[in-house]
């Protein structure tokens, strides 16, 4: 073990120089990020150009930081390198096995350890309680375990850091010609079966990594090793396109489905509207959307970010099974403020109406000729949705003047403006910082290195929560600084609705009240419809498919 | 007892044959050298004996054990030289002494302190700013203070000028009359194995020449040098041991590779009757491009 020690202490002496330039770089972004968050100007579009700026700063940092942890993992392997006859090492005595080791402790101290170290007093410094930095952990340990073992196959199989570039731009360069040549002739893939090949693509690589890099250590015989990569290549080719079974429901724990949603159920409006794919290859192709609510759901909860499975029948018999995704709408003002903090007797059922009057939809891709077909017969459809549950939670609560903050649960709210326009309207900016969750919905995020913020929603309280009213998101400028969020928010408040001549000063006692929601689980739940229709015109406006008449509670 | 043995040692790189069949044998205690042109298979067998590159075909035994299975307890008795090694160039020779100290238990700090007196060399300055002898002698010292059983030297001169390479040979014989090690050093640069060693091989086309001392070897090599003074000369059929027979006017040479006085002189009674007979001894440098011209001779030969 001592000798161990040794290499990885020989290692941190030639590396330190570098290791100190990648740690002012990660202090660096932090100080952008606070400065993101203080940073003013009376003109908010000129606050808006200093917030690009800023974030474009940030960007840049953040490459290089990226950049420079590549070449450092790079160099830590090279530095004793396992290809060729003429290393150091090789002739020395130090086995494989033992340097294999003193590298993997190397890796992990320098690029994963350090990293958190360094960033721990940036997670105290914005209000990370002991939940959100666990989720920050594990975030970046995430990003920088995807990162570094992809670095670390490649630099176990070249000799020197000019031809590890050479390799990596090679590799680069093939994965984009294998991904384009099979995104061309990318099927219809139900949502689990790419879950699945996402998460045995994931077990496939760390395995081919464990293997080549075992291998390499052991042995340096790198043509052997190079057929293992090779073959692990096609085959993560192959899994990838190929894949036709779902295994998501028996491979990816998604968190049991909370008690309190069992009664929930999905009911399609009836409605679906035609929109052209933008960006997809294939013109045949339009994206259906189809409009359903969500009955029975508390409303603290939010179902969201989901996919979809169904079959379309027409009265002719003909079939068109399809799957899509559900789109996600910004999360709206929640119940859960109010059974937090209105009064007794508060009408809420009269608030709610204004707010949420709004169903989901369902975005599914079909052929124009089925769109055709549909417009002329109403299909009936039958399927299933998966969704992912958040609980809402209370996690902010800031008096309504400029420079008041305050937060917990690791969200920190700053009210930063409040500009009042002639209209009658208000501008309100806000500086967040955010805590990302990650690992809290699957074990092992299919995305490693989530970068999905919670969703949240912002009311405009008056202090006895009599008056509610929504702050609606016009601009936004969010950077991700390890595993912080730093948001500037600027919303407009519509309070003419709410003014009252008997308190004309309501305003000076509200407050800002913010409410994130936090992944608890997934629902699966069938559905159906007799037929769909395309929703109609009002007033030379389609009308929204998810506007169609909501089902009673209880059905 | 031999300290390195090979069997019957192929490399094979593509359709090369780099070594062929070598057999060998390097007794402990011996300073071996194994001598070739470029391209003689020289560095391609201190690999296989390194374990740095898998033979194909035939086994090697250093140190009793297979050169495949080689460990780092066999490594903690084995020094190894080589011009292309990579040193780690960032460290000062210090900081690299005191990084190599802790692998070897048999490390002798006074032996380090006695060569890094000898070797003249600077402790505290970085080896990429080492001269390329300075290089070569921190190389050495590194695998001579823990007083291996085996040191292995590839190609330790080339490049080196001629001043920096009497140096190194100097600080080699200098640690060698420490005595208690097995050298092999494989090299091109004759005139230097020639001060080192007292055993031979040659390698040529990754073919085991010879091996055997250089007492021997300097012993049976002579060229000779007949006069004929008039007298007649029988050229035809020469016993296979003279090489490079030729004949210009009256005077005749060639090299004999059996060289016995009284042998070689009845030998030359009989083909040169009444001839002056002079005997003269060969330099390694000599017998080593005598049998390399011989060697392309026989190969148009057998070409042809």
């Amino acid at each position: 073990m001592n000798l161990t020690w040794y290499i990885l202490k020989k290692d941190f002496v030639r590396l330190r120089l570098p290791l100190a330039l990648w740690v002012i770089l990660m202090v660096g972004r932090f100080l952008v990020g606070d400065r993101i968050l203080r940073v003013e100007n009376s003109d908010l579009d000129a606050l808006q150009v200093t917030l690009g700026a800023l974030g474009a700063m940030h960007n840049v940092l953040f490459g290089l930081q990226l950049i420079l942890c590549g070449v450092l993992v790079a160099a830590l392997i090279h530095e004793d390198s396992v290809v060729g006859e003429n290393a150091w090492w090789v002739t020395r005595p130090i086995s494989g096995a033992r340097l294999l080791g003193a590298k993997l402790v190397g890796l992990v101290l320098f690029f994963w350890v350090l990293p958190q170290v360094v960033s721990l007093p940036w997670w105290l410094y914005s209000g990370f309680d002991r939940r959100a930095i666990g989720g920050a952990v594990i975030q970046l340990a995430y990003t920088q375990a995807a990162l570094s073992l992809l670095v670390l196959l490649v630099a176990v199989l070249t000799a020197n850091a000019a031809r590890f570039v050479a390799m990596v731009l090679l590799l680069v360069f093939a994965w984009m010609c294998c991904f384009i040549t099979f995104l061309a002739h990318s099927p219809d893939v139900p949502l689990g079966v790419t879950q699945t090949r996402a998460l045995a693509g994931v077990l496939l690589s760390l395995a081919v990594i464990a293997l080549v890099v075992g291998h390499q250590f052991l042995t340096r015989r790198r043509g052997r090793s190079w057929v293992m990569f090779s073959v692990g290549f096609v085959l993560m080719l192959l899994l990838a396109n190929f894949w036709p079974w779902d295994w998501s429901r028996w491979a990816l724990w998604r968190g049991s489905e909370p008690p309190t949603l069992a009664h929930v159920t999905v009911a399609p409006t009836g409605e679906v509207a035609f929109t052209k794919v933008g960006s997809n290859l294939d013109p045949s192709l339009v994206r259906m959307e189809m409009g359903f609510w969500y009955v029975n759901l508390p409303g603290d909860y939010s179902l969201n970010f989901g996919g979809v499975t169904g079959t379309l029948r027409w009265p002719d018999g003909t079939e068109q099974k399809r799957t899509g995704w559900i789109q996600s709408y910004p999360m709206r003002i929640s119940w859960h403020i109010m059974g937090l903090k209105a009064p007794a007797g508060a009408n809420l059922e009269e608030w709610q109406k204004g707010e949420e009057g709004r169903g989901e939809a369902a975005m599914i891709l079909i052929p124009r000729s089925f769109a055709a077909k549909v417009r002329q017969q109403a299909p009936a459809w039958t399927g299933e949705l998966e969704l992912a549950a958040y609980h809402g939670e209370l996690v902010a609560e800031v008096p309504f003047r400029e420079g008041a903050a305050g937060g917990r649960a690791g969200h920190k709210v700053r009210v930063m403006r409040i500009e009042h326009l002639e209209s009658g309207s208000l501008v309100v900016n806000l500086a967040e910082s955010v805590p990302i969750p990650a690992g809290d919905d699957l074990p092992i995020p299919l995305d490693l290195a989530s970068r999905r913020r919670p969703p949240a929603c912002y009311v405009l309280s008056s202090r006895d929560r009599t008056k509610f009213v929504l702050l609606r998101p016009y601009a936004e400028s969010g950077t991700f600084v390890n595993s912080v969020v730093v948001l500037r928010s600027t919303f407009s408040v519509n309070v003419g609705q709410l003014e009252n001549p008997a308190d004309p000063h309501w305003l000076d006692q509200a407050e800002v009240l913010k409410v994130a929601y936090w992944s608890v689980g997934s629902l699966v739940r069938p559905a159906h419809s007799d037929g769909l229709h395309e929703a109609q015109f009002r007033n030379g406006h389609r009308v929204d498919p998810t506007t169609g008449p909501k089902p009673a509670p209880g059905t | 007892m031999n300290i390195i043995e090979t069997h019957n040692l192929t490399r094979r790189f593509g359709r090369t044959e780099a070594v062929h069949g070598l057999e060998l044998a390097v007794p402990e205690g011996s300073v071996f050298a194994l001598l070739g042109p470029n391209g003689a298979g020289k560095s391609t067998t201190i690999k296989m004996l390194m374990n740095l590159i898998a033979p194909t075909v035939g086994e090697a035994r250093v140190l009793g054990v297979d050169s495949r299975q080689l460990g780092p307890s066999e490594r903690q008795q084995i020094g190894y030289v080589s011009e292309n090694q990579q040193l780690p160039r960032w460290m000062t020779v210090r900081q690299y002494l005191d990084y190599c100290r802790p692998f070897y238990p048999a490390w002798d700090g006074e032996l380090e302190k006695t060569l890094l007196a000898k070797f003249e060399l600077p402790g505290d300055r970085k080896l990429q700013h080492l001269s390329r002898g300075m290089l070569m002698k921190a190389a050495l010292l590194s695998s001579l203070a823990y007083r291996p059983k085996l040191l292995v030297l590839d190609e330790p001169f080339s490049g080196l000028d001629p001043l920096v390479r009497d140096e190194f040979v100097r600080g080699i014989l200098e640690v060698s009359e420490l005595g208690g090690w097995t050298v092999l050093v494989s090299s091109h640069d004759i005139e230097e194995v020639e001060r080192l060693c007292d055993r031979i091989a040659l390698m040529d086309e990754g073919r085991l020449q010879f091996a055997e001392s250089t007492e021997s070897l300097l012993g049976r090599f002579r060229r000779v040098e007949v006069t004929l003074q008039g007298g007649t000369a029988d050229l035809a059929s020469p016993p296979p041991d003279w090489l490079e027979l030729e004949r210009t006017g009256e005077l005749v040479r060639f090299t004999t590779t059996r060289h016995e006085r009284e042998v070689t002189e009845q030998a030359c009674r009989r083909r040169f009757p009444g001839a002056a007979v002079a005997v003269n001894p060969m330099t390694l440098r000599d017998i080593f491009i005598v049998l390399a011209r011989a060697g392309r001779t026989a190969k148009k030969g057998a070409a042809a």
